[in-house]
């Protein structure tokens, strides 16, 4: 697995954050916005300029902000599953998930493309398509098979799992790098702001008096491998994909419905795939983002599908904020993790329960056997996706 | 990948071509000009409700449109999956938000373009339409947008064994300015004009169901490569609908000829092969009269080859 994020630049230091309480959100160093001394984000702590160098990519080319945080992430999940020793590269595929794909590139160059020269031009459009960064890394990292990208807004990743997962049963590839990627940018930033669901302060998931979210960027990917691979090459599983489930709420451009209909369908789709009971579920990664909407119809979802009895749960997004697209993939690191590691995180800034709910977050680290997690990602166009991990 | 018991059951396209709600088209081509092309517009105040679709960009209205008229065709009044490929996604809203804080600075934006600039829009908005809480994906992978979707439909069904109707679109919005980026970073084979479409397809594995052909492979490789020629070989499709030259007895016909360049260009190819095993067959495109078995074969610069077959029922 690999994950770059606003607490960390890869997996160990994400963890660490994660146990220490540590949050990643504060005003943004690289984007000149309006905004940027009133909105909080979670920003990743490299300028484009310092994950070039990190990289050691060509200097003289130009980079979206995404292609390098997916570099970045998918280049840790590489190396750790030794996925350089693949000698037939065209069973290895790449599927990666985005909201925004290039669009820092394209809010900064669209208005001046009359000026440009036509080289310069070529090079910068064709970086902001969503596909872009998901052919960079997958030519990076030297991986020949399919590769496509997801854009179901925040599931994207998630979403790019499920296809990932299904590649590998439908024997198109022993191997996939799945995840998902978003850069910050003015765009998500001012769109955000101008559906008035961003908190001026650190987020504040399930807790009554929260406002809204963080936005943020990061990007996290792991590596699916069928059993039979994983045998030839004698590496060990850090978790299976037990079930997922991608559903839709059917509801609300931007809204989920108030009983959280796409939410409790792809939560028990999910479970009911992984061949469990949802008593068997440890600990819920909820999509939490923060705002009054989300974390009202995800805890409705949530009570109804665990039948009142929710397991600890928690959102993450509390440390890294709203990392869109990308979420599902650092979320799917941190459930990993978890399971390892038989470690809960808390919810940070969690005080009083949503009245509506009585639902209580996990609030400080705990050590336990984790067995089971569910990870939720949720998002616009009412894009609900839910996957199971297990030992 | 060779596929047993799946079928496409109806299509609709909006096109630079008559094809919407018009069976004829065919008969009565129209030669592409030299300058960006859009779709001829159909009337759409006949098929949707003027004041719910007031705000919707055009993209949106065809998608929606071509989505009712195939499950008329289908005869469903429930979709099962929605799968949506789109390259460029949005762009009429995406420029619009853009400008918006570009132009008027960084406060009280409206949020109706920002809502409806993501890629999955579509999808999320045909899933509202008809109440699907079923399966939804948008991918937007470039030239391969459409067969990485219609391959996600194909695998979406072999897990679910049960019988399914399975919304796939193919999916792309040309605005005045994106012609204009096109036009000059060259970005499309300058043969033929940049354009754009909202074609789909109702995918579905229920012998029972109306068909009007059967998916009968769906191929991914690096490059046209040999195995690709074998394919080919060993199917011996009558026809090849090829954006590419292929070194093939076969004949090839370019359906870019017919629908202009962009990048969910294969799904009008898919269109028109499922067209062409359904009726008389223009001179222009074949002089076999008929045809039976038909392979829309794309080999892309940077996203690789994709091989679809489709044959008549």
């Amino acid at each position: 697995m690999g994950a770059v994020s606003a607490i960390g630049l890869d997996v160990a230091s994400n963890y660490q954050s994660l146990l220490q309480r540590r949050d990643g959100i504060g005003y943004t160093e690289y984007i000149d916005t309006y905004h940027k001394t009133i909105l909080p984000v979670g920003e990743v702590k490299l300028s484009n300029e310092q994950l070039i160098d990190l990289l050691s990519l060509d200097k003289r080319d130009i980079y979206s902000r995404t292609e390098l945080l997916s570099i970045k992430a998918a280049s840790e999940a590489y190396a750790q599953a030794r996925l350089s020793e693949i000698k037939d590269r065209t069973r290895i595929a790449f599927i990666s998930g985005t909201s925004v794909g290039g669009m820092d590139l394209s809010e900064r160059y669209y208005k001046g493309y009359e000026l440009e020269g036509k080289r310069e031009l070529v090079t910068k459009f064709r970086k902001h398509g969503c596909y872009k960064h998901t052919e960079s890394a997958a030519k990076a990292l030297n991986v020949q098979g399919i590769s496509t990208t997801i854009s179901t807004a925040c599931s994207s990743a998630a979403n790019a799992i499920i296809y990932g997962a299904r590649l590998i049963d439908a024997g198109l590839a022993d191997i996939v790098i799945a995840g998902g990627v978003d850069p910050l940018s003015k765009f998500t930033i001012n769109g955000f702001n101008s559906l008035k669901i961003l908190d001026t302060e650190p987020t504040r998931p399930f807790d009554d008096s929260r406002v809204g979210l963080n936005l943020a960027e990061g990007a996290g990917y792991v590596v699916l491998e069928s059993e039979q691979s994983m045998k030839q090459r004698g590496i060990e599983p850090l978790g299976r994909l037990l079930g997922y489930a991608n559903t839709c709420d059917a509801y609300h451009q931007t809204a989920s419905s108030p009983e959280g209909k796409g939410a409790v369908l792809a939560m028990s789709k999910a479970i009911e795939l992984a061949g469990i009971q949802p008593s068997a579920v440890d600990y819920v990664n909820v999509h939490g983002t923060g705002t009054q909407n989300n974390d009202l119809s995800e805890g409705t979802a949530l009570k109804t599908v665990f039948d009142g009895k929710v397991p600890s749960f928690s959102s993450t997004k509390s440390y890294t904020g709203h990392t869109l697209g990308a979420s599902g993939g650092i979320e799917a690191a941190y459930s990993l993790l978890a399971i390892n590691n038989g470690v809960v995180y808390p919810n940070l800034r969690f005080r009083t329960s949503i009245a509506d709910l009585g639902l209580i977050p996990q609030q400080e680290v705990e050590y336990k056997t984790v067995n089971i997690v569910l990870s939720n990602s949720f998002g616009f166009g009412g894009n609900n996706t839910s996957l199971v991990f297990g030992r | 990948m060779e596929l047993q018991n799946l079928y496409i059951g109806a299509s609709s396209a909006v096109s630079v071509q008559e094809t919407f709600d018009n069976p004829n088209w065919l008969e009565a081509i129209r030669p592409l000009t030299a300058e960006p092309m859009k779709v001829l517009a159909p009337d759409y105040k006949k098929f949707l409700d003027p004041t719910a679709t007031r705000r919707m960009s055009k993209v949106l209205k065809n998608s929606l449109l071509t989505a009712r008229q195939a499950m008329e065709q289908q005869g469903i009044a429930e979709l099962d999956a929605v799968i949506t490929a789109t390259a460029w996604g949005c762009q009429e809203d995406t420029t619009k938000f853009l400008d918006s804080f570009e132009s008027m600075g960084e406060e009280l934006l409206s949020p109706t373009s920002f809502i409806q600039s993501t890629h999955n829009t579509i999808g999320g908005l045909i899933a509202m339409s008809v109440k699907c809480n079923g399966y939804n994906n948008t991918i937007s992978h470039d030239f391969m947008s459409f067969e990485t979707s219609l391959l996600d439909a194909v695998l979406l069904m072999k897990e679910n064994k049960q019988a399914m109707n399975c919304y796939v679109g193919g999916i792309d919005e040309l605005t005045d300015f994106s012609a204009g980026i096109f036009t000059k970073a060259q970005c499309f084979n300058e043969v033929y004009p940049v354009a754009e479409a909202a074609t789909c397809f109702i995918v579905h594995n229920n012998d029972a169901q109306k068909k009007v052909a059967k998916l009968t492979n769906i191929t991914f490789t690096q490059s046209l490569d040999q195995s690709i020629l074998d394919l080919i070989q060993k199917n011996k499709p009558d026809l090849i609908l090829s954006s590419s030259a292929m070194a093939s007895d076969v004949p090839v016909f370019d359906y870019r000829t017919l629908c202009g360049e962009f990048s969910t260009a294969a799904a009008f190819g898919l269109y028109l092969a499922v067209e062409l095993v359904t009726k008389k067959v223009p001179a222009a495109i074949s002089r076999s009269g008929t045809l039976k078995k038909i392979a829309i074969i794309n080999v892309y610069p940077e996203s690789r080859c994709s091989y679809l077959e489709i044959e008549g029922c």
